[in-house]
This record gives structure tokens, sequence and C-alpha cells, in this order.
């Protein structure tokens, strides 16, 4: 058990790897994304930099891209995404389903 | 203190916390690194032990928790438990105060690390501990690899004094939203078991989530009990 502890902390503790993410940028306003199609290269770890222009908090939620994070009013905040096979990752607004909707669109 | 510098202490610090066996009770939560800024959480868990040595056969132990965002890396919760064993009535055992810290960005480097940290009083059996947790998290497709690493300073009245280390991990599988399965690994010294673990989420409206867990925790040497099951139901809002 001992050996096994150590082997899960290895695995867990891999080397940080340092690069370049390329930067794209949303903004929320009237609780709708700008722009709600993204288009994202695959196989690349890219950064989302969303700036919510509304007074009210949203939150950023996808369960097919596995990131759920709170930008609170007039705030910004910084999402990582990928790296991602091609396709359709759909994405919303938790406060706001009805109207905050979007797609990253991996080629 | 930068992230690097914050990690790096966390690594450093890890052997030394390993070099020690633990003795308590190690299954529960397998806590997750994130914290969603102005979160609330209100949470209830339920373990029932079953064993073949009567003395640790038959209990029943329940913890209910508050927990609530400080800020976008900050998370603070209390909780209280309380335990039944046979032929008793359900009376508090120990109360708990915890501070998780979210050290680095969801996807940002190779894996993702958390810290939480605690303090807790066993006052039905006289012991206190402190205890920090290095908490990383991985994602492999729809894999997701969690570890928790404790080490634990425990004092009391009939207790020696000493540094305990405990672990916790789960591989999980992301098939849909409201059903993740996924198998659940604890070890401290008189208590080390995997089993199986369902665990799920359901949006009942918008800002508010249920989150549930149910599992069973096998011993997988003399000293663990035979089986732990476990439930846990938050409501996140």
């Amino acid at each position: 058990m001992f050996k096994f502890k150590f082997l899960l902390i290895g695995l867990f503790l891999t080397p940080i790897l340092w690069a370049k993410t390329p930067v794209i940028e949303i903004r929320i306003s009237n609780h709708l994304f700008y722009p709600s199609l993204i288009p994202v290269p695959a196989n690349t770890k890219v950064k989302l930099l969303i700036s919510n222009e509304d007074a009210t908090s949203e939150e950023f939620e996808s369960y097919e891209l596995n990131r759920e994070k709170v930008i609170m009013g007039n705030q910004k905040a910084i999402i990582f995404i990928g790296p991602l096979a091609a396709g359709e990752y759909p994405f919303f607004g938790e406060f706001y389903p009805q109207t905050a909707q979007g797609k990253v669109i991996v080629k | 203190m930068s992230i690097l510098l914050r990690i790096t202490l966390a690594t450093l610090l890890l052997p030394y916390s390993m070099m020690v066996f633990s003795d308590g009770n190690s299954i529960g939560k397998v806590e997750h690194p994130y914290i969603q800024a102005q979160e609330k959480e209100v949470t209830f868990a339920s373990f029932y032990q079953k064993d073949s040595n009567p003395k640790k056969d038959n209990i029943l132990k329940h913890k209910f928790g508050f927990g609530w965002a400080l800020s976008e890396r900050w998370f603070a919760e209390i909780n209280i438990s309380g335990k039944q064993q046979p032929d008793e009535s359900l009376t508090e055992s120990s109360y708990e105060v915890e501070l998780k810290h979210q050290l680095t960005e969801q996807g940002e480097y190779a894996v993702d690390y958390g810290l939480l940290m605690g303090y807790e009083n066993e006052d039905d059996i006289n012991i206190e501990e402190f205890f920090v947790t290095l908490i990383t998290e991985k994602q492999w497709g729809k894999w997701v690899g969690t570890a928790n690493v404790t080490g634990i300073y425990e004092w009391g009245e009939n207790i020696n004094n000493e540094f305990e280390t405990r672990l916790a991990a789960q591989a999980r599988y992301r098939y849909k939203p409201n059903l993740e399965p996924a198998i659940e690994l604890y070890s401290g010294e008189f208590n080390k078991g995997i089993g199986p673990v369902l665990t799920g989420s359901k949006r009942i409206a918008p800002g508010k989530k249920l989150f549930w867990e149910l599992g069973v925790i096998l011993g997988i040497d003399k000293d663990s009990p035979d089986q732990t099951y476990r439930a846990l139901l938050e409501y996140e809002f």
C-alpha cells in the first residue's frame, strides 16, 4: 500500500509544462455571449478571457468541456480549455441559461 | 507567494508526512481542488460500518456541513458529526472547520492543485487534530483522477501525540451529469479500503444544484471494517 501511495503521488506530481497559450476574448452582455460560436484549433490548449459586462454574475458552464466558472458582474475571468478533439462543445450561462448559450467549435 | 513556489513547498513537505503511518478513519468525501465564487453549499453525509468484529459492527455516523466561498480561490466549511452505536442513541461526536484554497486554474497545468487545511475536535474521544491536504486532479478524456494526500498532527488526553498520513483517491468516469461511476481508495492505518461509488448532479434551478454520492468501501485488510456504506447529498446554491 505504501508503494502504491508513492506511485499515485508521482502520477499527480508530474512536471508542469510551460507553453504559450492562444487567448480568445469573449464578452457577456445582456446575458448573451459574444461571440457565441468560438472556433478553436484541434489538439491545442486555449485560454478564454471572459469579460462580464453585465452588473450581475454569470457562470460559464459546460459538461462537455468539464468547466464551471463564476464570472462576477463587471469582472473578468480566465478559463483554460483543451487540448480538444474535433467536434462541438456547447456551453451556457448557469444563471441565465435561456439566453446565454454558445458553442466551442474545434476543427 | 507564486503558484510554483506554493506547489514546490507542498511537494517538499509530502515525503516527510508519508514517512509516518495513519491511524484514523480515512473514509469520507474525496475533495476536488475547485472553488466557485459566491457559492454556498449544505451537505449531509452518512456512513454505515459493518464488520465481523461486534465492536466495529453496525456503527452509523452522520455528518452535516455548511460551506461558503470567501472569494474565487478560498472556501470555508464547518461540519458537525454524530455517531450512533448499537443500543445507543445518536450523539454529537466531533466538529470540524476547514479552509480550502484553489492553487491553480482548472486546465492551466498538467495537473490541477488545491490545498485543504482544517481543525477537527473529536470531543467524544478527546482527540484533536490539525490537518493539511494536498488535492490533485487530472483529466484523461472522460476519466478524471483525484488524489487527496493528508498530513495530520493529532493530540489528546488518551493518545500519544503523533503525525499521521491519510490517502483518499478517486477515478471517475464522466458518463453523464447525473451519473458518474467511480472507484475510490482510502488508506489510514486501521482503515484501508477500495470500492465502487456512484456520483451525479442535477440542476434544479438557475444557480442551484443537487450533488449526490452513493458507494460501498470494502476493507482490504483485517484491521479495516468489512464494509463501509456511504451516502452524501449536497445542495449548492
